[in-house]
């Protein structure tokens, strides 16, 4: 079974190190985006198993552009994780309320990245 | 400094109310709006509408009480400051409600009418400053963080495939992997000893059974012992004792006294811990068998960035800020911290904390206490 991720962080470095780090599980297929608005066009056109979503972005941040991926039916039901180097507990607090399915501080274990992603996953239908 | 231009006062009593609005119509040269209202469910649809300065609580009120009653307040205008307004002059009663957010503690009948202006212009210049801090220590630290996620995540990929590196490669990326590592921790305990030495580090106090915690944080540093080549045990069975603290914090502090251990433990050897339920307190002990504290550095071993030897940093690893910041949360749960020379060599840290007391603990709400009542 592939788990397809996309991966939402204007940080170009980032993307690259989280998707060679999912990829050494080769069931992860990875996307990334650069920006918050072209993450909502690649969520719905994509339609992935799970979002990875940095909190800082120029322009549309996460917590916007996970209200619009909520507002929008066809990405209103796929699992959002932050990933954010502010992971300050007031803030954890705040990302579970707006619907987060969880967190990942940064920086983050690359060797661990797959399994932690894994737990977000929601079990395949059926 | 910033004006006040909106007060809400959450007073159910009519005359305690009078009494702040027409103190504050007296000396308020800049004639503020003040709105008034009874009860915290009033409140609440205030400011889920309206925009205010400074909110003055009663924590008496009939739908809300203590600390319950500053939370509400406190989540429905969060960055708006907040001043509690009580009958009651207790200073633990003061400190726990400037811990869940509020800028001051007034006395009703205690403060002169003229202080009364000015402890709101204060709470509100506090209340900023403490929302600049704030803002800097996330900056701080989102712009440190960034750049080291790329750093250590490219580095720890390389260090997770280094059979496939030629050894000099390998071993140049492993210094620089674990290096980027201290620094990361460094960042952490920076960040964490700055957010303790502020009275606003909430901590959340319940009743804890001490063993399965400090079972806990032994089972979370066991594989961290194994990379130094150390074995933890518990020295004797470990004592059911319930104690009154925050869980999170606890586990922090028994954590940075067992990675301690381990780190200043010569290999092959052994680290001990024992909870045991003394005359009025809960001791958790954790020994070392390694070579002591030498004198001349006990003064200085809680201090922040000490460490016995200049080269003890890059030998173990540490940041020098463990013992400080595990000595800033056994103050703040009221406890105490210490350490004695071992009989046999090494050293036993000890922390003392207060047992639990279902009649002192009962109520979670220090503010709600025999005696107080609503106004």
């Amino acid at each position: 079974m592939t788990l397809r991720v996309l991966h939402i962080d204007d940080d170009a470095d980032i993307c690259e190190v989280v998707a060679m780090s999912l990829s050494l599980d080769s069931e992860y297929e990875v996307r990334s985006c650069a920006s918050g608005q072209d993450g909502l066009a690649a969520a719905a056109a994509y339609r992935p198993d799970l979002i990875l979503l940095d909190v800082m972005m120029p322009g549309m941040d996460g917590p916007t552009t996970l209200d619009h991926l909520r507002k929008n039916a066809q990405t209103a039901d796929i699992p959002v994780v932050f990933m954010t180097a502010r992971a300050q507990p007031r803030e954890l607090e705040k990302f579970k309320v707006l619907g987060a399915a969880g967190t990942i501080a940064k920086p983050f274990d690359p060797m661990d990245l797959a399994s932690s992603v894994r737990r977000y996953v929601r079990p395949f239908p059926g | 400094m910033k004006s006040i231009r909106t007060v809400l006062l959450v007073e159910d009593n009519p005359g305690d109310a009078r009494l702040v609005i027409e103190t504050l119509r007296e000396q308020d040269p800049h004639n503020s709006v003040l709105v008034h209202v009874g009860s915290m469910c009033e409140a609440e649809k205030y400011l889920g509408e309206h925009t205010v300065d400074i909110i003055l609580l009663d924590p008496g009120l009939p739908d809300a009480q203590g600390l319950g009653a500053v939370r509400r307040a406190h989540a429905a205008a969060p960055g708006v400051t907040l001043v509690i307004l009580t009958h009651v002059d207790d200073e633990e009663l003061a400190t726990r409600a400037m811990q869940e957010g509020a800028q001051d503690y007034l006395v009703k009948g205690q403060f002169e009418t003229r202080a009364l202006l000015r402890a709101l212009r204060y709470s509100v210049e506090r209340k900023r400053l403490d929302l600049l801090k704030d803002e800097f220590v996330a900056t701080v630290s989102h712009e440190l963080r960034t750049p080291l996620t790329s750093i250590s995540g490219s580095l720890g990929l390389l260090v997770g495939q280094a059979a496939k590196l030629p050894e000099w490669a390998a071993r140049l990326a492993s210094i620089a992997h674990s290096n980027c590592q201290r620094l990361v921790r460094l960042i952490d305990d920076i960040l964490d000893i700055e957010k303790l030495a502020s009275v606003r580090a909430v901590f959340k106090m319940k009743r804890v059974s001490l063993c399965p915690l400090v079972e806990g944080a032994m089972e979370a540093t066991r594989g961290f012992a194994q990379s130094y080549n150390v074995r933890i045990r518990m020295h004797a069975e470990c004592e059911a004792v319930d104690v009154f603290v925050d869980a999170d914090r606890l586990t922090q502090v028994v954590t940075n006294l067992l990675s301690n251990a381990i780190k200043f433990s010569p290999a092959n050897q052994e680290v001990t811990v024992r909870v045991e339920k003394l005359a009025e307190t809960a001791r958790i002990s954790v020994r070392d068998f390694g070579r002591g504290i030498p004198i001349e550095f006990r003064p200085r071993i809680f201090e922040k960035f000490a460490q016995a030897e200049a080269t003890d940093a890059r030998q173990v690893g540490g940041t020098g800020l463990g013992l400080s910041i595990v000595k800033a949360i056994v103050q703040r749960l009221g406890g105490e911290v210490g350490f004695t020379d071992a009989i046999s060599g090494g050293t036993i840290f000890h922390v003392d904390l207060p047992l639990w007391n279902e009649a002192l603990h009962d109520d979670t709400d220090p503010l709600i206490k025999p005696g107080y009542e609503a106004a």
